[in-house]
């Protein structure tokens, strides 16, 4: 650069003031946030710097007159025109609880860019952060599979998208088709809404009504809803002592395993198959639900209102229960009284004392509604073969009589058992109650139900069923249908042999149509 | 200052304030507020008229002659008075005084201002004597006044001015009416960059892209309304409606 000295000092020749290009975001009406003069400040045009505060009317963009630029002003706009605002970001979609809040703006990253491509503009071209690939390898390096996903998601029809997934390859070539198939299936996802309007009757993608079911954001919340069931089941823990749950690792980088984690050659190629067809489906699936959406279909209430109140009962327990084994001596080679002398003769380790063996406690949770059509006699034979545990009946659909009851704890049961209400209601309340009733973090927590879950006024979605598998996964709850494999179970309990879920059908069809795989439990 | 945005044809506040003032026979009314949106035409249109509308437009360079009137020559070698805007008003059609809608007062010099506060002084203080008919003439009733002025704060009004006109109304939006002149798709933009503060774009300036886009396409026609605001106007469109601008 040349300069010339003038009386004044230096001036800097050749370098002219640029055109300034300010975007007119006083120009967007929204339905849900009145209209009126923005306060704009210039920034550069990389990543993390532009941003948009709707309630606030502040928006930060380049405004350099060039395509990047240009397009970033647009993503922005975008934003201005589309996304929550603070006020119901906060108050509402956080605490719907459908999905977590890091999908949902991942999600809503893909939603402006999809409305972006929709109006013209070229996003895929022109709209890159710069740093996609770096970021893309350090998440691939450290195993962080949901991270990378919910990024990839966020950059999908952007520039900055190819580089990324070059990224990915370079470190975890296993993870790009399952990544891409998860990004394509969202990109259709939208397409499908944003489908002409004479095709389909529904809600705009970019509407911003007031009420969640009116708004184009509960599109985002239903994707991120299916992002993160389809990131949980193949981050699904193979066995057990894995288990973790995948929504509560949404948001914090994650060393799970995921499900192509050690696998390789043939096996590798038939899971990913497998896998992708089920992403696919679910996808596919997904898109059938939303074609048929009309404005009502977003649902109304919060993950938390759909659920009924639990009211618990502690009705007296009265009676021992029949073959109470809360407690057993077993033999011991150490102890004061040798109550086995035999043992000296006929056990090669001599184990001629006793040592107490406490039962493992645990908590048996009984669906009593009507589609388990269990008798009494079905309730006290399995409460016969849990002895040391406590033992509950749930049954929703009454607004006054409780709909849990305590029907035996400690070797001890109720003298009559109550009636269940019908209903079912509280299975997820019910469950979180037996997470927090277990006598040890270990002692085993039993369900048993058809699955068939329902929350106020008996309502059935697969919403309420999602969220009671979350809670069975994160927590390594066993789940059988009915009482013959339940005392099934129990009995092996009791010779503690090692025990597995008999998972529903209801459950394993509903997460399957959701995310494409297969419900794994404990 | 926000206001929601609903259909365009239904009358904001602030016109419903100034049309119920001018109704209820409210004769000195101020109308401020960002320019273009039909402050004037409210002036001119509004309330009871039976008397005439009489416009006067304020510039520095303006004279008495446009409010009260000059000597001009005829025909037959002589000189007749011939009367300003403010006495017109002021005798409406000889029984019911008119309206006087004065614009940009505070761009008046002194001396036409001085005249201007005579002229929307109170009736029974208000006089005024004809040069020619040396007759003493008087607002008849039924005159009165609407003042505009762009000033956004009213404190920048003389206290002499603001004395005379003891309901002020801010416009914050263009008038429904004006609004119907344009195609419907424009409306809400217009509405909304009104009062856009440094970005503001008059209904103007809308009028014009308008009816050049018919010919022209809009393209072109923003290029040549908006010049480099081109882009970022059509891209406006673009992200308020999600479809390109043909």
């Amino acid at each position: 650069m040349s300069t010339k000295e003038i009386t004044s000092g230096y001036e800097v020749v050749g370098v002219t003031t640029p055109t300034q290009v300010v975007p007119d975001v006083e120009m967007l009406s929204r339905d849900d946030e009145d209209s009126g003069r923005w306060s704009v400040y210039s920034c550069s045009p990389v990543s993390g710097e532009p941003k948009t505060a709707v309630s606030e009317r502040l928006m930060f963009v380049p405004t350099y007159d060039d395509e990047i630029s240009r397009h970033i002003r647009a993503h922005e706009m975008f934003h201005a025109r589309v996304s929550p605002t603070t006020k119901l970001w906060d108050k509402v979609w956080k605490k719907r609880g459908y999905a977590n809040e890091r999908t949902m703006v991942a999600c809503e990253e893909l939603r402006v860019n999809t409305l972006m491509k929709n109006a013209g503009f070229e996003p895929e071209r022109y709209l890159s952060g710069g740093g996609e690939k770096q970021h893309a390898i350090q998440m691939a390096t450290h195993n962080d599979f949901q991270s990378a996903v919910l990024s990839a998601i966020s950059i999908t029809n952007s520039a900055g998208f190819t580089n990324f997934m070059d990224g990915i390859a370079m470190v975890r070539p296993e993870w790009t088709p399952v990544i891409t198939e998860i990004t394509k299936q969202s990109v259709d996802y939208f397409q499908e809404i944003l489908k002409d309007p004479e095709d389909r009757v529904g809600l705009p993608l970019n509407a911003t009504g007031e009420k969640p079911q009116l708004n184009g954001f509960g599109y985002v919340e239903n994707l991120a809803k299916w992002v993160e069931g389809v990131i949980g089941a193949i981050t699904a823990p193979k066995n057990d002592k894995e288990g973790k749950d995948a929504k509560d690792g949404v948001g914090k980088p994650s060393n799970d395993k995921n499900g192509l984690d050690g696998l390789d050659g043939k096996k590798l190629s038939k899971e990913l198959k497998k896998l992708l067809e089920g992403i696919k489906t679910s996808g596919e699936q997904q898109r059938e639900e939303v074609a048929g959406w009309r404005s009502g279909n977003i649902p109304r209430r919060a993950l938390s209102d759909t659920w009924e109140e639990l009211k618990v009962s502690n009705p007296a327990l009265t009676r021992s229960v029949v073959g109470a084994i809360g407690k057993k001596r077993i033999a011991s080679a150490t102890g004061r009284n040798p109550r086995r002398i035999s043992r000296l003769l006929t056990d090669p380790e001599r184990r001629i004392f006793d040592r107490t063996v406490r039962g493992e406690g645990g908590v048996l949770l009984i669906d009593t509604s009507g589609s388990m059509r269990l008798t009494p006699e079905n309730v006290k034979e399995m409460v016969a073969y849990a002895p040391s545990a406590l033992v509950a009946q749930y049954s929703g659909g009454s607004r006054t009589k409780p709909n849990l009851y305590v029907i035996a704890d400690k070797g001890r049961m109720v003298d009559n058992l109550p009636r269940p209400n019908g209903g079912n209601g509280v299975d997820f309340p019910a469950l979180k109650w037996a997470v927090k009733k277990r006598q040890r973090q270990n002692s085993p927590i039993i369900w048993v139900s058809d699955g068939g879950v329902t929350g106020k006024r008996d309502a059935h979605n697969s919403d309420l069923v999602m969220d009671c598998i979350r809670l069975l996964k994160k927590e390594g709850i066993y789940v059988v249908p009915n009482p013959e494999t339940a005392i099934e179970l129990l009995k092996k309990l009791q010779r503690r042999e090692k025990i597995t879920s008999v998972i529903p059908y209801t459950l394993s069809d509903i997460y399957k149509n959701l995310t494409g795989q297969d419900l794994v439990l404990r | 200052m926000a206001t929601k945005v609903k259909n365009t044809t239904d009358l904001p506040k602030c016109w419903q304030t100034v049309k119920d003032a001018l109704d209820a026979g409210i004769d000195r009314v101020i109308l401020f507020g960002t320019a273009g949106i039909g402050k004037t035409y409210a002036g001119l249109n509004y309330g009871k008229l039976d008397g005439g509308a009489h416009r006067l437009i304020c510039t520095d360079e303006m004279t008495n002659a446009d409010v009260t009137g000059c000597w001009q020559p005829t025909a037959n070698g002589s000189w007749s008075w011939l009367e300003g805007a403010g006495i017109k008003a002021w005798q409406g059609n000889g029984k019911i005084g008119g309206r006087l809608v004065i614009d940009e007062i505070d761009k008046a010099g002194g001396d036409v201002f001085a005249t201007l506060l005579a002229i929307t002084d109170t009736p029974e203080s208000a006089q005024w004597e004809h040069p020619q008919s040396q007759k003493v003439i008087k607002p008849l009733d039924g005159f009165s006044v609407v003042m505009t002025t762009n000033v956004e704060d009213m404190n920048e009004l003389p206290m002499a001015l603001k004395d005379r006109f003891p309901v002020a109304i801010r416009i914050n939006e263009p008038h429904p009416d004006a609004l119907l002149r344009m195609s419907e798709d424009l409306r809400m933009y217009a509405k909304q960059m009104c009062d856009a503060g440094e970005r503001r774009i008059s209904l103007r300036s809308f009028y014009a892209y308008d009816k050049l886009r018919t010919a022209l396409g809009s393209k072109k026609s923003a290029e040549i309304v908006f010049g480099n605001r081109a882009k970022s106007f059509l891209d406006a469109i673009r992200v308020d409606t999600g479809k390109e601008v043909v």
